[in-house]
């Protein structure tokens, strides 16, 4: 539960900061491809199903994983 | 020469109106003539090999997926994986002193566990085929919504949902909040029909007398019941970027399902104070669960031409289950072209309440639910691999991957009364298994 | 006479012009100037506020003269390959298809060129070696761009003034244009745009110097659409009688001479003006004749 508060707060506080971040002409490093958040989404997927069927969780990056009659 | 000054006022067009807000009644909705538009489809596909030691689940899974790009960052995407899978997985009765023999779900064939072992049913192949589509596209100069369509099928599984997500951007695009909900709708036609819940399960038959051939069992679920299930998710996410070269997301996750969760395949071993094997039950699991889950994310690039990228889930249930995921890999982009990545994942889960290694004679009688499926236990995992990836001058790449994953089980859900007797079988879930994944991309 | 000037920002100032009231500010090494029909000071201060943000994020973007965007690590890439951002990508797009579209005459390359032509009036021309050793840095076709991934031999260099100072005005017009039901005029140095015509069915006057020193303004009557202005009339040199304008031929490193001194087009948009009435000087003597084949609006001034 802590872990869940502080967490929580880290990202309001994150909320708060709005002059982070790089100007328009400074976007070029976040424009590479291995600089994106689903860099390799085929790859994600095959693993997300992986450990969906062999663990008790699933979610964070994205839905939780379904489809599958793995429970 | 009108041709000639037309595709250049349509060029100009497409570079304005790509770049500025569609407006009302806006002109700038032109099509650019088709020797104009560059490579418009996008293709991913990939192929995991998964394995098992010990003889256990062995799965050949490919996945193709293909997007279509439209003009203004609109898109459609469709993805079809296949998932073939053989071998034996654990069915959830403890190990004993003597062999123990079931017999498969479709009441054809039987399999023996030794002395000492954990009972593996083999008895499963498996078929499963999903495919889904998605549609991407802005809204205003700062939002984007997409919305999706999927569905998958195995031969005593079918399942079919539909998703839909907002992002809107702030800050420059520096901030972007997303909210995505999703709704699946899943039936479930055991072999056999839908046993009941910690009932008992039926002796092995006896081997059939030679003769004429009885009656096959129906293969697929239609000679038994359907049970279903409703999964409804929630994903609320922030990204930031922090600094031209590194950004966060967080993501909050909320999954609630109700109807039927029990896998129907799987007993719990009913012992005496000896540890060893009265009977055996089917499990039985709420039917209701409901999952929260927090991620964060952070990504930044180093030296100038790698990427270090780590995040963290905590997830909690109302089944008990505690989870914790650290997952880190670091792309190190050796050359212009190719790139070697580590990848390390670390895993831990809490047991389910209602999770049991074995129950005492007499608690099938007593007990609301109860589980020995090792996905519900207490254990920790680590995955270690090595990703390869080049481009090629084509702009197409591929890559090969190869990770090792063990799963370390703890001793848990073991009744009191048979804790002595019990002591002598390793009763933790382990796993290990050694997956191989290839992947193409080209642009078409 | 007294001007009555309203300071809107330390760079912005509402000032009074002929026919009302124009916002104006310095960009991209021009005046600029934002015309609203219609509309009061304070309307008139906020969209010249939006324009000029507009207008100076791009300068900034783009801009040669910086080290922290993405043209410093482009044109500091030493060959190896980079990636770029949607917008810049975009405009490689862009200059892609205008270079096979212009039969090689538009280049965003050729800046490399400045090493040896100053264009300051003089009649120092510089040497055929010094021109003949710029010569392998120029040359879309040797850059290899697929968005949004980028890789040139190294000492090569991407250009974006050649248009970018027509296409910040017609991005800072259309969002200008969202922004208010008025209609809208940018015009930044002698290049502009409308976001629609004005309510009254009157055109847009604009004056623009497109002679030369001593010429007369010109008056350009704007229904809508955009205007752009190609030409030498403060940056040439001049040796034994020979004009030598500031527009250079990629293909052979020199400027084109025997054309006209200035060329000016109306288009839908200041960019497509932007790139008809460039290509038109290009061709030197045979610009009118591109110019008619094109069904471009233009005049010329020789």
């Amino acid at each position: 539960m802590t872990r869940l508060i502080l967490l929580a707060v880290a990202v309001l506080a994150l909320g708060g900061c709005a002059d982070l971040g790089a100007k328009p002409w400074q976007r070029g490093t976040l424009a590479r491809y291995d600089m994106q958040l689903d860099c390799d989404p085929v790859l994600a997927g095959l693993d997300d199903h992986i450990y969906f069927s062999k663990e008790a969780s699933s979610g964070g990056r994205g839905f939780g994983g379904g489809g599958c009659g793995c429970n | 020469m009108q041709l000639k000054r037309k595709r250049l006022a349509a060029a100009t067009l497409s570079l304005l109106g790509a770049a500025v807000a569609p407006g009302p009644a806006s002109a700038l909705d032109l099509e650019l003539p088709s020797e104009q538009l560059s490579k418009k489809w996008e293709f991913d596909t990939g192929m995991l090999v998964y394995s098992e030691a010990g003889g256990r689940v062995q799965a050949v899974e490919p996945v193709l997926k293909a997007t279509r790009l439209f003009g203004q960052d609109r898109a459609l995407t469709v993805k079809a994986v296949v998932d073939t899978l053989t071998g034996a997985s654990p069915n959830g009765a403890a190990p004993a002193s003597t062999p123990q023999t079931f017999t498969g779900p479709s009441g054809q064939g039987t399999y023996t566990a030794n002395p000492g072992e954990a009972p593996l049913d083999d008895s499963f192949k498996d078929t499963r085929v999903a495919l889904s589509a998605d549609y991407v596209f802005p809204v205003s100069a700062n939002g984007k919504f997409s919305y999706g369509l999927n569905g998958s099928k195995e031969y005593d599984f079918l399942s079919a949902g539909a998703n839909a997500r907002y992002s809107h951007d702030f800050n420059q695009h520096n901030t972007t909040l997303s909210l995505g909900l999703s709704y699946e709708a899943d039936q479930i036609s055991p072999v056999g029909g839908a046993p009941v819940p910690l009932s008992l399960m039926p002796p092995p038959l006896p081997p059939p007398p030679p003769g004429p051939e009885p009656e096959p069992e129906p293969e697929d679920g239609e000679g038994g019941s359907a049970e279903t299930k409703g999964v409804t998710d929630l994903v609320l996410g922030l990204t930031q970027v922090l600094d031209p070269n590194s950004l966060v997301q967080f993501n909050y996750s909320l999954s609630t399902s109700s109807g039927y969760h029990d896998d129907p395949y799987k007993v719990l071993s009913v012992v005496g104070a000896d540890g060893e094997p009265l009977r055996y039950v089917y499990e039985a699991r709420p039917d209701a669960r409901t999952k929260h889950a927090l991620f964060a994310r952070y990504k930044r690039f180093v030296f100038s031409s790698d990427v270090f990228d780590v995040s963290y889930r905590f997830m909690t249930d109302d089944w008990g289950v505690q989870s914790s995921t650290v997952d880190s890999l670091y792309r190190w982009n050796y050359n212009d072209r190719s790139y070697l990545e580590p990848h390390l994942r670390w895993y831990t889960q809490t047991a389910a309440d209602f999770y049991r290694a074995a129950l005492y004679d007499g608690e099938e009688a007593t007990v609301d639910f109860a589980s020995a499926d090792p996905r519900l236990g207490a254990f920790s995992g680590y995955t270690f691999g090595l990703k390869y990836g080049h481009e090629m001058p084509s702009g197409n790449s591929w890559s090969a991957r190869l990770e090792y994953y063990q799963q370390t089980g703890e001793r848990e859900g073991v009744p009191e009364q048979a804790a002595a007797g019990l002591e002598k079988f390793k009763l933790e879930p382990d796993l290990s298994a050694v997956m191989f994944t290839v992947g193409y991309r080209f642009k078409w | 006479m007294v001007k009555a000037a309203r300071v809107v920002s330390p760079a912005i100032r509402v000032e009074a012009a002929p026919g009302g009231l124009a916002g104006r500010f310095q960009a991209m090494a021009s005046p600029c100037e934002v015309l609203v029909d219609g509309a009061d000071g304070a309307e008139l201060a906020r969209i010249t506020g939006i324009v000029a943000a507009e207008v100076w994020r791009i300068e900034q973007h783009w801009s040669r003269y910086r080290n922290d965007n993405v043209v410093h690590r482009i044109n500091t890439a030493g060959g190896r390959p980079l990636t770029v951002d949607a917008e810049t990508a975009q405009f490689l797009d862009y200059a892609a298809k205008l270079h096979e579209w212009s039969g090689g005459l538009f280049d965003v390359t050729s800046g490399v060129l400045r090493r040896a032509w100053k264009f300051d009036g003089s009649d120092r021309l510089p040497s055929a070696g010094q021109v003949n050793a710029l010569l392998p840095l120029v040359g879309w076709d040797k850059v290899s761009w697929s968005a949004p991934r980028l890789q040139m031999p190294m000492g090569m260099e991407i250009d974006f003034g050649g248009i970018g100072k027509e296409y910040a005005v017609d991005r800072a017009c259309a969002l200008a244009g969202h922004a208010t039901r008025h209609a809208v005029l940018v015009n930044c140095g002698g290049d502009l745009a409308s976001s629609g015509p004005r309510a009254g069915g009157e055109p847009w006057q604009v004056g623009i110097d497109a002679g030369g020193i001593g010429a007369a303004a010109a008056l350009v009557r704007l229904a809508q659409g955009g205007v752009a202005t190609s030409g030498d009339a403060h940056r040439f040199l001049l040796k034994d009688g020979v004009r030598y304008p500031h527009v250079l031929d990629p293909r052979t490193g020199w400027p084109v001479t025997g054309g006209p001194r200035a060329i000016t087009v109306a288009a839908a948009t200041c960019t497509e003006a932007g790139v008809l009435s460039t290509v038109a000087l290009l061709h030197g003597a045979g610009a009118e004749d591109f110019l008619e084949d094109a069904g471009a609006d233009y005049t010329l001034t020789w």
